[in-house]
């Protein structure tokens, strides 16, 4: 019985995961927020036209909550619109959502000072630090004009959505560190930023804060700001993780290295170590060997405070490791994976045993070893020494760019359809100098993906004997791998696979080298032209057939949401991407628990993707 | 004056090129590299010669381009001008009435320039090929036939947990398809595994393919449709109302096992090779199997390739040299040419295969004939590895002019066979029967990686006969074998000016033994002189000389000069170099694995594959590395760390 007990707490334990334990900002009343003089409102749905300025306004829905809507008209200014949350942090990882009125401006100010802009950027070539994604520059009266403002940096590319979308970025903070005196003794660091699922920023310092800041001064701990009094904005889904600046550490860590070709830790502590020594973080090139080896490690692992740890193993070989006397890792073999192994433990405050093997059998395998340490409050960190983790040397990558005339790329490419990987094999991608991209499935002749950012990676494919595949460059917008039209001969049957009759002619290149893609179906010709305009904000789509067939449709798009705005463009997928149809006669129909745009297809239709 | 001065510079500069490679063979066929200019990566997959004599290449990287000036005349550079790109890693090109035509990985295209700007404005689609998106499905081609559709081979997969067996999981791959220029494809001939080695001779297609399952080495045939070609992955497919094969799986496997085994956990097993067990020939199969098509003629693994690839007949009516209607075949992984001299016999093809061209910069994978009858040839070694280290690019084979002396052909007769000379022989030494060895062999038919040459026998050369003219010798010998590579040494024949052969091996494979009139009139073998044989074969050490061996090769290490015999013998500088990767690893990176001296014989023996999961050509095992040697070879990779 009691051995029963012990055995499920422990079971517990080691199960309770809290690495995924992210705080969420209550979007259900303004409670969350320190009183303000700003428009802020809490509403259910926002719409807003993208060619409209500083349109964004709420929108009728079954929901009220859940969007937190800033309605600012331009011309008046002052940080008593702001927002700022109850919450204060230090370390801190933010996830949100936020969408920008056209021309608007607004920011993201962490711990009130430090602020990343929010810009309606759609479209901008050369983003500045002024741009959405920027770190704003900071600010120095005492120079002369034209040198009061610097160290603004710029993100790393543009991938700005449209007005009326909604956008994501994630933000990774470290505050400022302070010693006993209040003196600080580390700048504030932006340890990285994504913006649309792309890298913007890595490792910026933060010499002070920011133009703007909310109090001109530095502290351990401040709230999060949002700027509202430069125009209309709208946030969702604040989500956030609070680290204190604690880390885990080894005492006492000693380490003995074997030679010989092991199974299991039994194997090893059959013989002796050949030699041993001290270290204070883990480090596999203690070995001084490629394979056949096996290093252990034991001491005491100092905890900051009582809690709940998750624990990620990575290694070339094989670990046991033993936690706190606990079992942490059973003996597992492992290709250097990093995304490791992972395990959850309580574990109390103080010196708790450690103990870790580490050994290597397979001559092919690269050494590696990494144990990082985590809990809801401590951010993830390495417990071994950096390079102990870098296996080999990395292949320099083989990148695909653009030219004046469109680039075209023939290849594999993957898709995710759900959670299910699948690979289109006679995909077609298509660069073009205006930095907006998109890949066309010849086997169907759907448009599936549409990117912003760089064109192509071309490394699986040109790398050794690769694999066949490239991969898009940039923020990905995903319309889904199915044929374009079909013939529905009433308007409640399903959009099917294409048709057996389809039949792709390739495609030919007008005089500025932009592809017009042609293909059969149902006894006649569908040429379908895709090109950017506006200079790559909006890509317009041109679809005609050669010939009448009867009850043929194309299907523009499919999401689980489509609303018509009040501009009468179509906004796919809860404010994913827009539909504007140029010509043609388009309707939203609800079907299989979907909603899809389609348009009788007679000799041509036109629309345009705008995101 | 300048104008001198550069002139000079010039033929300086060709002089040293060519010293550097001075090897014998350059004293016939020249090597011209082209210039090309600099970050311009030229992975050649494809290479044909357009009417006005330019030369177009398509690369793997999806692009085509057109040479203008390909033969340096005048201004000496050649100029690079791109048709066409983004395609799909494309593996063939061909030219027909005014348009390009180019297998990519999934699809055949046809491009044209309809604007007259010298680019291809139309990728029009002949005919998509199924394809799952597996990295090993490549595909080849095309061919024109005579009647104007095209042939097109593809590749197989490999399997997810049997990564080691070669799968068709599309329609069509592991077949050559014949697609006409509106786009029907009829499935043709099956049985491939890796058919890069494509040809189209006298209005015939002729395909070659490598060692790898099922394949004991690589070779070529020619191919009609409904042949089957050993290979079992495309056989899935037969019971399609439009397949021409209609030999199923299940039929061959009934006579021939094909490992799929799995071991206690359930775990599928890797089939290896069985050291003492014969196993089974593929011609053999051919009285139970109609369809099955054995090689015309082989090309023994290691030795004249490891990676076949173009097959090409010399059109040049001696523009060329001495060989005109002759074969030759490129092969990617050892940066050689091969020669091939084909007849028929009883309706069926056959010949003898001989080494030609060594030393290319690059892997060879396309070849075509230059307006002059100089050869240019096509190279990438990316991926797959190749003796010349250089990783792209197109050189030129130029025929000196000056006659080298060769086997020219090898004939079969009723009781041995007949040397052609391209120069008359000092009939002294043609006539010497310890110049000749014959010996024969042949190769596994089994779901392993390649296979060791087994069956060896050495002939007896019984009698022979110098022509009257010295330009051909005929040998009567006994004991042979149908269907076996009989390999043909003539080491001590000299030409009237005392010089030896140039490549003194023939390897004949003797699908048929001819009728016809006996030889008559020859002289015999002297009695007294024994059949010589030196075996690439191992002889069987009893243990305790194993064991001595064992002991020398630990006592002193041999040197690079003592070893490299024995690595030319046993074909280990194929693929492997002592400080470089090549097709596999450096000795060196070998040495680094700390291996005992046994245990690198018994993977020389039995290779690992997974060992080395970054080489992608598997080493075929090797078990006619006698021991003795295999210690010495393993101690001196040994002495290397």
């Amino acid at each position: 019985m009691k051995r029963k007990i012990l055995k499920n707490l422990i079971f517990c334990g080691l199960l309770a995961n809290t690495v995924s334990a992210q705080q969420v900002i209550p979007l259900n009343n303004m409670d969350a927020f320190r009183t303000t003089q700003g428009q802020w409102s809490i509403v259910g749905a926002v719409e807003a036209d993208f060619t409209k300025p500083n349109d964004l306004h709420k929108k009728d829905a079954s929901v009220s909550t859940g969007i937190l809507l800033c309605e600012h008209p331009p011309g008046k200014y002052g940080i008593e619109m702001d927002l700022l949350t109850k919450m204060e942090h230090g370390d801190l990882d933010l996830d949100l959502d936020f969408m920008m009125a056209k021309g608007s401006n607004s920011g993201i100010y962490l711990q009130g000072r430090y602020e990343i802009q929010l810009f309606d950027s759609w479209g901008t070539k050369l983003p500045k630090y002024s741009d959405v994604g920027g770190i704003y520059e900071r600010w120095d009266d005492s120079k002369p004009e034209g040198s009061k403002g610097y160290q603004g940096i710029a993100p790393r590319l543009n991938v700005a959505k449209a007005p009326g979308l909604w956008q994501n970025i994630k933000i990774s903070f470290q505050a400022p560190r302070f010693d006993a005196s209040g003196k600080k003794t580390t700048n504030a660091r932006i340890l990285s930023i994504y913006l649309n699922g792309v890298l913007i920023h890595e490792n910026v310092e933060l010499t002070g804060q920011t133009r703007g800041a909310w109090i001109d001064n530095e502290v351990a701990m401040g709230p999060l700001r949002f700027q509202g009094d430069h125009g209309n904005v709208a946030f969702r889904n604040i989500r956030y993780k609070s680290y204190n600046q604690q880390t885990l550490s080894f005492k006492d860590l000693k380490y003995g290295v074997y030679k010989g070709n092991f199974r299991t830790i039994g194997d090893i502590e059959k013989i002796k170590p050949e030699y041993s020594g001290n270290l204070n973080a883990l480090n596999w090139a203690v070995t001084n060997a490629e394979n056949e080896f096996a290093v252990k490690y034991a001491g005491k692992i100092v905890v900051p405070e009582a809690g709940t740890y998750t624990f990620t193993t990575t290694h070339g070989g094989n670990t046991e490791v033993k936690i706190n006397g606990q079992q942490a890792f059973k003996n597992g073999w492992m290709m250097s994976d990093p995304e490791g192994r992972k395990v959850t433990l309580n574990l109390p405050a103080g010196e708790v045993p450690f103990e870790l093997y580490y050994w290597k059998a397979d001559g092919w395998l690269q050494p590696s070893l990494g144990l990082y340490a985590e809990s809801s409050t401590v951010r993830k960190h390495p417990l071994h020494t950096a390079n102990s983790t870098m296996v080999n040397n990395p292949s320099s990558p083989i990148l695909l760019g653009t030219a004046a005339e469109p680039v075209l790329l023939r290849s594999f490419m993957d898709i995710k359809e759900g959670d299910k990987n699948k690979r289109i094999v006679h995909a077609i991608s298509v660069g073009n100098k205006e930095n907006v991209h998109f890949t066309y499935n010849l086997d169907n002749g759907s448009l599936f993906q549409v990117w912003k950012g760089n064109f192509l990676n071309t490394t699986p494919m040109w790398q050794d004997r690769g694999d066949g595949s490239s991969r898009p460059m940039g923020s990905l917008t995903v319309l889904g791998d199915a044929p374009l039209v079909a013939v529905l001969e009433a308007q409640d049957k399903p959009w099917g696979g294409v048709d057996a009759t389809f039949r792709t002619r390739g495609y030919e290149l007008d005089e500025n080298g932009q592809p017009t893609f042609k293909y059969d179906i149902y006894g006649t010709r569908v040429s379908d032209k895709i090109i950017p305009v506006e200079d790559g904000k909006i890509l317009k789509r041109d679809v005609a057939v050669n010939g009448t067939v009867n009850n043929l449709y194309a299907r523009l798009a499919t999401a689980d949401n489509i609303s018509k705005n009040a501009d009468g463009t179509f906004n796919i997928g809860d404010g994913s991407y827009l539909i504007k149809v140029n010509s043609g006669n388009a309707t939203i129909r609800t079907i299989g628990g979907k909603q899809e745009v389609i348009a009788p297809l007679n000799e041509k239709i036109s629309y345009s993707i705008i995101w | 004056m300048k104008k001198i001065f550069k002139t000079i510079l010039f033929s300086v500069a060709m002089v040293s090129a060519a010293v550097a490679q001075n090897t014998a063979e350059n004293d016939y066929y020249r090597i011209i590299t082209l210039p090309v200019p600099e970050n311009m990566l030229l992975e050649v997959g494809g290479i044909t010669t357009l009417p006005n004599g330019d030369i177009a290449l398509a690369t793997r990287r999806g692009d085509i381009w057109v040479v203008n000036n390909p033969y340096m005349a005048g201004t000496a550079q050649p100029y690079f001008k791109k048709f066409a790109s983004g395609l799909h890693e494309i593996l063939g090109l061909a030219y027909r009435n005014g348009a390009f035509y180019c297998a990519q990985r999934g699809e055949l295209t046809k491009l044209i320039d309809k604007n007259g700007d010298g680019k291809a404005d139309v990728y029009e689609t002949i005919a998509t090929l199924p394809i799952s998106g597996h990295y090993h499905e490549y595909s080849y081609g095309p061919k024109f036939l005579p009647d104007g559709s095209m042939i097109v081979t593809g590749n197989v997969a490999f399997g997810d947990e049997e990564w080691w067996r070669g799968e068709s999981r599309v329609p069509w791959r592991g077949w050559a398809v014949r697609i006409t220029e509106d786009g029907k494809i009829e499935p043709y001939a099956t049985g491939m595994r890796s058919p890069c080695g494509i040809g189209m001779i006298d209005g015939e297609f002729w395909y070659g393919d490598n060692q790898g399952d099922w394949m004991g080495s690589g070779f070529i045939a020619q191919v009609n449709k409904g042949d089957f070609m050993g290979h079992p992955a495309g056989l899935r497919w037969t019971n399609d109302p439009n397949s021409p094969v209609k030999l199923t799986t299940e039929q061959l496997y009934a006579k021939v096992n094909p490992r799929k085994e799995r071991d206690a956990n359930g775990y599928a097993i890797k089939p290896e090779n069985i050291e003492n067990e014969r196993g089974t020939y593929l011609f053999e199969l051919k009285k139970d199997i109609p369809e099955l098509k054995t090689p015309a003629v082989w090309l023994p693994h290691g030795i004249l390739g490891i990676s076949t690839s173009e097959i090409l007949k010399d059109e040049t009516n001696g523009g060329f040299g001495p060989f005109a209607g002759q074969i030759f075949v490129g092969d990617q992984g050892k940066s050689n040419i091969s020669r091939v001299f084909v007849e028929k016999v009883n309706g069926e093809y056959q010949g003898a295969s001989f080494m030609f061209r060594e030393g290319f910069q690059s892997g060879i994978l396309r070849m075509t004939w230059g307006q002059d009858g100089s050869l240019f040839v096509g190279e990438t070694n990316r991926g797959w590895g190749s003796a010349g280290n250089t990783t792209a690019g197109v050189e030129r084979l130029v025929w000196t002019g000056k006659m080298p002396f060769e086997m020219k052909a090898v004939r079969a007769t009723p009781d041995g066979f007949e040397i052609e000379f391209t120069k008359p022989v000092n009939k002294a030494t043609a006539a010497d029967f310890k110049n000749y060895q014959v010996r024969s062999f042949i190769y596994k038919y089994h779901p392993v990686y390649g296979s060791p040459p087994v069956g060896e026998k050495f002939l007896n050369v019984k009698g022979l006969k110098v022509s009257e003219d010295g330009m051909k010798v005929r040998l009567l010998v006994e004991g042979l074998r149908d269907h076996f590579i009989h390999e043909i040494k003539a080491d001590g024949v000299k030409d009237t000016e005392a010089k030896g052969l140039l490549h003194s091996t023939a390897f004949y494979t003797l699908n048929n033994i001819p009728a016809g009139e006996k030889l008559t009139g020859f002289v015999p073998r002297p009695a007294n002189l024994p059949v010589a044989g030196t075996s690439t074969k191992a002889e069987k050490l009893v243990t305790p000389d194993d064991r001595t061996a064992a002991k020398t090769a630990a006592k002193a290490a041999p040197t690079y000069d003592e070893i490299k015999p024995l690595l030319q013998k046993h074909t280990c500088v194929a693929c492997h170099q002592q400080d470089k990767r090549q097709v596999g690893p450096a000795f060196k990176d070998i040495a680094k694995r700390k291996y005992s001296n046994e245990k690198i014989v018994n993977l020389i023996h039995k290779p690992d594959p997974k060992n080395w999961p970054g080489y992608a050509t598997e080493m075929p095992p090797m078990p006619q590395v006698p021991k003795a040697d295999g210690l010495k070879i393993a101690a001196w990779i040994n002495s290397l760390k």
